[in-house]
């Protein structure tokens, strides 16, 4: 039966996994990869994203280095010749020059060289008919279509240099360093830019060129530009992560068989994991319609609490209910301490945490419903004892603290995009050449101007004063408004020159060229180069050099992608590391109101291994980025996942959390050997901080045996203070607000209050009464009301009290006895032996506020003969003694109450019958509408006062079972 | 099939013959022509406009590489010609500009240049012989693809011992045709 059912997990998966599958190919999600991809929505230009990716995304430079630029241009031409254009398109060599050309013959109208307007008509013509009759070349255009050369001029006018590139036949060369170089800007066809898949074999096929022209060692080919750095690096890590992959495998499938044993559990724990990764997936792919990749590849460590759970799931010892509340607790902290990235405003970090998130939860409630399919563990573990698991831990931390020591004052956040990425040498070189030689047409920085049209934007562009050197978009399409004043100085040369040309060589009259248009209308878009268009639809020209601009003019605004990175991952690392501050703030909260003073087991080893983690990053020389902290988010949950179950389940706990800390450090502490630093950055994060934490858990939290003595749920001071603090502003009405909520906090967190409690009405009550108890016991204003019940011993007992007999009260953990003093017109002092080593907490708090009160606490456990000679004191003063007799402490006896075996104490009784005073059994219920109503019974045969109170006790028990917080009943 | 594969065969070999590098005659003659002086006269087609220029001079050229192309008729001018320069002098005046920045004249120097080198140029051209006189030679380019077959589309060249004919055809239809011959 188990096995069919767990088949039915298996087909759940399956079923899940293909409808996820279906979901994603009906609704497919754009997946960026590129660093312009984070930016774009979170710059502080809206075109800033655009300018980022058309300048970065789609361009390849090509650097020919050769002795000569004779040799440089052959093999150029040699390597251009072989290119594949359905690929990439060329912008700077043969392929688009004609139709430069072209265009410019079609509309050549206003197009002069502005030192050939300067000439007068004779000597333009002059100089032209010499050209022809002595040159034994031709110019670029024939006579018909410029018969004065003027076009020519223009063209020839054209920049000519970029950086110390200059243009030598069509093709940008340089010569360096007695080098010769030649450039060639490529862009990749539609669809390769940014697709991960299909830009390696892109590049590929520029580096198969490179090889078979540079095999004779003379040439030199580099290749520069964002797209070969995205295809190197992610050929190089797809290789790495592969045979890391397959090495982790082996190991976590050694780990699986040899803890799980079955191949149903290591079923189970792989459909956990396809479980969260589907259910992440698909929650990206519904809630973002573009996704990056980043998000994904960081998302992936959810698997890393995944298989935690599941591993504990499998190998449990005890029953799911009894693991369900430290994987409950676990799953909470994780959730919460990935929230704050939802608040980020950074919308990579927004999809890791949704990822992270839903996968999580997905898993989650994956083991819920199906982990009672593989059953319990049978097999008690064999990792070697806790002692012995504790002193390899201490030796490990010991390690720790010195790398803390020594790396902790190394520890640096870096600011720039290059401490995130390094690339190779060759490819350093590249870029290293490429900026060497371009200079301030490098794109460092950059001029961006704007305007409503193309034309606006050129006479925009024609107001800066652009120096000749720099390439922008009015050298090469003049505005209309210098071309019409171009074409008026063209028509008194065709004019005056006409006759004079048509007469020396005998040709028919040239027609004059026709008017100059719009380049809105007539520019195609492969001479669009210069001009982008952002998302809103906004058309700017980029200028490749930062150029003086008008101070706060609109139209104009410098940018430097560099920088805009650099600001980008420094905010955004400021930003993550608030966030991992308010995560473990939020975690230290949430662990306070369930493990109270304990909390801080839980949490350190989280912190421990994040600054172990640092530090040894900075041992190794690294700044820390925001990958670095982003892992420190993942280690946090596992650190405290670790510590919830050592903590609530001591030596059975170990086995599970030893498997998944060594399938997590295998699996993500290899990352560490990727050569991509963001990968590997999570890596040593993982592969430092992930021992480290254990093993701090372990010291923490580990016992052989976890102690279980059955005392009272212990609250901690600083909740108490809150508690006071809350009463003291806020009245007794708030004080049970406060009170309700943690109630329900720990109802929810601890498996031992709902063990002790039965129903969260009796928990409720008990919380809410130790509220009052508060505020009766300190005299405050505003303590509950407490009204006597009418009969006749009760009002006995009130008059022996109020007249200061000195009465001896029997009191029980029936209702809340401690708000007896607020009983109106009890004019006499208090004193209370209660257990103080089981309430220690509530005790020392009211040893600390209750002076100014009519109440003392008397310790209990060491009752002696000082103590029974005050307490004889003390009612000869008409004082109210109150001792509990229905929980045994020190010398008890066996009685029943409501047909159970309960232990009495003896001594409390023997006192009741030696102390000659009035003696009283006293329960102080609540009743349904708040108030406390006393109810007292005379003790009149001292000698036989235990079953006389006991006979008490027991007929208010039976109705009023919700009130009664002896937890050993 | 059997003549399908020596049709390929064939066309192979013919292959490999194109990429043959030039005769060494072609190569010294033009070597010697760079290394010389010779009186020129062009004729200059210029196309659409049904223009037919002629006009002559000399040519002196010097181991250096630098040439001085000196134009006598129709009017006087000269232009000193380096690897880098190129000076236009005329009625006084002197012009100077780079040679890279004159795409024509920098891919002229470059076919030299590959010539002088014997090189194989199957790269950017097609080259042939032509049938010619006894003892002279005449051989044909015609520039496939590259940078050059922006400007010229072919060329032939013909001489013996030194170069007597130069025929460029340019990408706008336009053709000069240049005879050499000694100087007196």
């Amino acid at each position: 039966m188990r096995i069919k059912l767990f088949h039915l997990g298996v087909v759940f998966g399956a079923l899940l996994a293909a409808a996820l599958t279906a979901l994603d190919i009906l609704f497919p999600t754009k997946m960026s990869t590129s660093i312009s991809d984070l930016i774009k929505r979170d710059s502080d230009h809206p075109a800033a994203g655009s300018v980022l990716q058309r300048n970065s995304d789609s361009m390849v430079q090509v650097i020919f280095a050769a002795p000569s630029i004779d040799a440089v241009l052959a093999a150029m031409e040699q390597w251009t010749n072989r290119l594949d254009r359905a690929i990439f398109s060329d912008h700077t060599s043969s392929f688009d020059f004609e139709a430069v050309l072209e265009f410019y013959r079609a509309n050549r109208g206003g197009l002069v060289s502005a030192e050939l307007l300067q000439k007068t008509d004779e000597d333009i013509v002059k100089n032209r008919v010499r050209s022809l009759y002595s040159s034994p070349t031709s110019g670029l255009f024939s006579f018909t279509d410029d018969p004065f050369g003027l076009l020519d001029s223009f063209v020839r006018s054209l920049p000519s240099s970029y950086g110390a590139w200059r243009m030598n036949g069509g093709v940008l060369t340089a010569e360096s360093d007695g080098m010769g170089y030649a450039l060639i800007n490529l862009r990749l066809a539609e669809g390769y830019a940014g697709d991960i898949g299909r830009l390696p074999a892109a590049v590929d096929h520029l580096f198969e060129l490179n090889r078979s022209l540079s095999s004779d060692g003379n040439v030199k080919i580099y290749l520069c530009g964002a797209p070969i750095h995205s295809a190197v690096m992610a050929r190089r890590t797809k290789t790495e992560i592969n045979y890391l992959s397959v090495v982790s495998l082996v190991f976590v499938l050694a780990v699986a068989w040899f803890a799980l044993r079955r191949w149903q559990r290591i079923l189970f724990v792989f459909l956990t994991v396809l479980t969260a990764a589907l259910a992440g997936y698909s929650a990206l792919n519904f809630c973002f319609r573009e996704f990056h990749l980043l998000a994904c590849v960081f998302a992936t460590t959810v698997i890393g609490l995944v298989v935690d759970y599941a591993f504990h799931r499998c190998l449990a010892r005890e029953s799911w209910r009894e693991i369900c509340r430290s994987m409950t607790l676990s799953f909470v902290t994780t959730e919460l301490s990935f929230a704050p990235l939802w608040f980020s405003g950074v919308e990579i970090l927004e999809q890791m945490a949704l990822f992270v998130g839903v996968g999580l939860a997905a898993a989650f409630g994956f083991i819920a419903v199906y982990g009672r399919f593989v059953g319990q563990s049978e097999t008690e573990m064999s990792v070697g004892g806790v002692k012995t698991t504790k002193r390899l831990c201490a030796i490990l931390v010991g390690v720790a603290l010195i790398l803390v020591v020594y790396g902790g004052r190394k520890i640096v956040f870096a600011t720039s995009a290059a401490d995130l990425y390094c690339p190779s040498g060759e490819l350093m070189e590249a870029e290293r050449i490429r900026s060497q030689i371009s200079g301030a047409n490098g794109g460092e920085a950059l001029t961006i101007v704007c305007g409503a049209s193309i034309e606006e934007i050129l006479e925009n562009e024609e107001q800066l004063d652009i120096p000749s050197s720099i390439v922008c978009a009015s050298r090469f399409f003049p505005s209309l408004k210098m071309r019409a004043v171009a074409y008026e100085r063209m028509r008194t040369l065709f004019d005056a020159g006409t006759n004079k040309l048509v007469s020396v060589l005998g040709c028919e009259a040239p027609e004059f060229p026709s008017a100059p248009r719009s380049w809105d209308e007539c520019l195609p878009d492969a001479m669009r180069l210069f001009f982008m268009t952002d998302n809103d639809g906004n058309v700017f020209s980029m200028i490749p050099a930062a150029v003086d601009i008008p101070k706060d003019d609109p139209r104009y605004w410098t940018y430097s992608p560099r920088r805009e990175i650099n600001k980008f991952f420094s905010d955004m690392t400021a930003v993550t590391l608030r966030l991992l501050g308010v995560t473990l703030t939020v975690l230290i909260v949430l662990l306070a109101v369930v493990y109270r003073r304990g909390c801080w087991r839980i949490i350190i080893p989280s912190l421990t291994g994040i600054v172990a983690a640092f530090a040894c990053a900075a041992l190794f020389g690294s700044s820390i980025t925001l990958f670095h902290l982003l892992a420190a988010f993942m280690l946090a949950g596992m650190g405290v996942d670790y510590a919830i179950f050592m903590n609530g389940h001591g030596k059975a706990a170990l086995k599970p959390v030893v498997c998944s800390m060594l399938t997590s450090l295998v699996g993500f502490g290899s990352l560490y050997f990727v050569s991509f630093p963001l990968v590997s950055s999570i890596g040593l994060v993982m592969a430092v901080g992930l021992p480290v934490s254990f093993a701090t858990a372990v010291i923490l939290c580990a016992d052989e045996k976890k102690a279980d003595d059955g005392a009272e749920i212990a609250a901690s001071p600083l909740g108490l203070e809150i508690l006071w603090c809350m009463y003291r502003l806020f009245g007794c009405r708030m004080l049970r607000l406060g009170t309700r909520a943690v109630t329900l906090v720990i109802w929810c967190f601890s498996a031992k209050a709902r063990a002790n409690a039965k129903t969260f009405t009796r928990l409720c009550n008990f919380t809410t009464g130790l509220a009052d108890k508060l505020a009766a016991m300190s005299g405050g204003a505003d303590a509950p009301e407490v009204i006597a019940h009418d009969d006749e011993d009760t009002k006995k007992f009130l008059s022996f009290v109020n007249d200061g007999k000195g009465v001896l009260v029997i009191s029980s953990h029936l209702g809340m006895i401690e708000v007896l003093p607020a009983l109106g017109g009890c004019p006499v002092k208090f004193h209370a032996f209660m257990n103080i080593s089981r309430t220690g907490a509530f005790n020392a708090f009211y040893q600390r506020h209750l002076a100014r009160s009519d109440v003392e606490l008397h310790a209990a456990e060491s009752f002696g003969m000082g103590e029974m000679f005050a307490l004889y004191d003390w009612l000869d003063e008409g004082a109210v003694v109150l001792m509990a007799g229905d929980r045994g402490y020190g010398r008890t006896f066996e009685a029943e109450l409501l047909g159970r075996k309960v232990r009495l104490p003896a001594g409390v009784f023997k006192i009741a019958g030696l102390c000659e005073h009035p003696v009283f059994a006293v329960v102080v219920l609540r009743k349904d509408d708040g108030r406390y109503e006393v109810k007292a019974k005379e003790i009149k045969n001292t000698d036989e006062a235990a079953a006389e109170y006991l006979a008490f006790i027991s007929g208010l028990l039976a109705k009023n079972r919700n009130q009664y917080y002896n937890w050993d009943f | 099939m059997r003549r399908l594969i020596f049709l390929v065969s064939v066309g192979c070999a013919f292959g490999l013959w194109a990429a043959d590098p030039l005769p060494a005659t072609v190569v010294n003659a033009v070597d010697l022509s760079l290394r010389s002086s010779a009186r020129w006269e062009m004729t200059k087609i210029v196309a659409g406009a049904n223009l037919r220029l002629a006009s002559s001079g000399t040519v002196k050229a010097a181991a250096d590489r630098t040439i001085e192309w000196k134009t006598e008729t129709p009017f006087a001018s000269e232009v000193f010609l380096s690897p880098e320069t190129m000076k236009l002098v005329s009625e006084g005046a002197t012009n100077e500009v780079k040679v890279a920045e004159l795409p024509h004249y920098a891919q002229i120097a470059s076919i030299v240049e590959r010539l002088l080198r014997a090189n194989d140029v199957s790269d950017f051209a097609n080259w042939k012989t032509l049938p010619s006189d006894e003892g002279k030679w005449k051989i044909h380019f015609t520039v496939t693809q590259g940078r050059m077959a922006r400007f010229i589309t072919e060329f032939t060249l013909a001489g013996s011992a030194k170069m007597e004919l130069v025929q460029i055809s340019f990408y706008n239809g336009d053709r000069t045709e240049i005879r050499f011959a000694p100087m007196e």
